[in-house]
């Protein structure tokens, strides 16, 4: 999902999660329904099994590395960390890792929940140019590993196209539109995709 | 005048005013340890009714302060996670205790808890007989050092990161375990100043406790009582007591200074926090 500031992208991954809930509509996953304001259903966040990293990661900062895995997995998942590449740093605290680090700290735990959906909002936001696409090439090997549908936030096209097989253009809490990379360059919508999408061809 | 004798005019004026008060906070406290001699003092410190009062304080306080915390903690985290209609009323009503004079205090609490009184019969009946016990101190200190936990709780919670508590939330975790792994320890810091104050509060306790359950040698005459009983019959061990409580109170506020800095982490990690490889705590 891309789109300006205060599009609305951070709230409708919140909503997925299950942390706010929409005036109307329905939410479902895979044929389960999560939320329907027609119908008054609600399943509660704790219930939907999501993997929710939001923007600075929200590790605990009074758990070690592993202690915050073992919180969502209820059992201690060593082999998680090792996935991710952060085995090594089971014992470190949040505050001693860099930004990359905590990334992975925060998908190893989230993975701990077994989730059936990733939802990462702006998952580069708090890192420099360098780290940014260090982590990004990391990002899209894990993901791809999982084949675990994952909804990402960001406000960059080219991060959005390096990742995403489709991409949602969202503007005042609207949806503009949805397509491929590819065909969002090729064929925008409207004026405000265009902009948003960029002169630049997606990366391929 | 000219502009340099005007600020040392300025800096003289601030220097008086400061001393002045340092003055008047510190003189009643160095009057009561210099009024005996050292040897005196000590030899007051063991008397009798010293080392009952200092027992009678030590267990009502403690035996207060694991209720204040037990129960309020949970209270304060609900109060500070949950909207509902009535809240603010709620808040007041927690508040109130604070503004209540003490001896008002005892008196509504003999009035509710009193054998005479509201629940009187009810407890009556359950061979519970509340007033002038040392549960009646307990109570007494409950309802007059609580209110002090409970606001420095409700704030503590209510300044916690939202944003881990909704982590926590799609990780699985439901109310109570937010309260216990999560919220709790991030706000250990700001819970364990309030314990401190609550506790400094009710250890200096008198007029809901000399009202509600008198001032019985060994077993409700805490050590502020104690001072009180003590003043028109004997000044000296009268003076040795208050001394002593100086230095219980000066023991818990350092000690909660010093315990408290070192539980206090940072609710969130700032994006411009980035460490490299080496140890820093947050």
């Amino acid at each position: 999902m891309i789109g300006r500031s205060g599009a609305g992208k951070s709230s409708l991954l919140r909503a997925v999660a299950g942390l706010e809930r929409p005036q109307s509509g329905r939410i479902s996953l895979g044929g389960e329904p999560w939320f329907d304001a027609a119908a008054g259903l609600e399943v509660p966040a704790e219930r939907r099994r999501v993997g929710y990293l939001p923007q600075d990661y929200g590790l605990f900062p009074h758990m070690t590395v592993a202690a915050n895995v073992r919180f969502a997995a209820r059992r201690d998942r060593p082999e998680l960390l090792e996935q991710v590449g952060v085995a090594h740093l089971a014992d470190a605290r949040p505050g001693e890792l860099s930004g990359g680090e905590r990334q992975r700290v925060a998908l190893a735990r989230a993975l701990g929940r077994e989730p059936r959906v990733l939802l990462l909002d702006e998952p580069f936001g708090a890192l420099d140019a360098i780290t940014r696409r260090e982590v990004r090439a990391a990002l899209a090997e894990n993901l791809s590993r999982l084949a675990l549908p994952a909804l990402l936030v960001t406000h960059s096209f080219e991060e959005a196209s390096a990742l995403a097989g489709r991409i949602a253009v969202i503007e005042d809490g609207l949806l503009l539109q949805l397509d491929t990379p590819a065909e969002l360059a090729r064929n925008p919508a409207n004026e405000t995709v265009a902009a948003l999408t960029g002169l630049a061809a997606p990366a391929p | 005048m000219r502009p340099g004798a005007g600020r040392a005019a300025l800096t003289i004026a601030a220097a008086v005013v400061c001393a002045l008060v340092l003055a008047f906070l510190v003189l009643p406290v160095i009057a009561l340890i210099t009024y005996q001699p050292l040897g005196t003092l000590i030899k007051g410190f063991g008397t009798p009714v010293a080392t009952e009062a200092v027992l009678v304080s030590l267990k009502t306080n403690g035996i207060a302060l694991a209720l204040i915390l037990g129960l309020g903690t949970p209270f304060a985290y609900t109060l500070a996670r949950l909207r509902f209609p009535g809240r603010s009323i709620v808040i007041t009503i927690v508040e109130l205790p604070l503004v209540m004079p003490p001896a008002v205090a005892g008196l509504g609490l003999l009035v509710a808890f009193g054998r005479m009184g509201l629940l009187g019969g009810t407890l009556g009946g359950l061979g519970i007989d509340l007033a002038f016990t040392q549960g009646a101190v307990v109570a007494a200190l409950a309802f007059v050092a609580g209110p002090f936990y409970l606001r420095g709780a409700i704030a503590a919670f209510e300044g916690l990161d939202e944003t881990l508590i909704d982590v926590a939330r799609t990780l699985g975790a439901g109310p109570l375990r937010r309260m216990l792994l999560v919220a709790t320890p991030l706000a250990a810091g700001g819970l364990g100043a309030a314990a401190a104050v609550a506790f400094a509060r009710g250890v200096g306790e008198f007029g809901a406790t000399i009202l509600f359950a008198g001032s019985l040698r060994g077993a409700t005459q805490t050590l502020p009582l104690a001072v009180y009983s003590l003043f028109d019959v004997n000044l000296d061990e009268a003076i040795a007591i208050g001394v002593l409580l100086i230095a219980i109170s000066t023991a818990i506020l350092l000690s909660s200074k010093l315990l408290i800095g070192t539980w206090t982490y940072s609710t969130s990690i700032s994006p411009s926090h980035d460490e490299p490889s080496h140890s820093a705590p947050a």
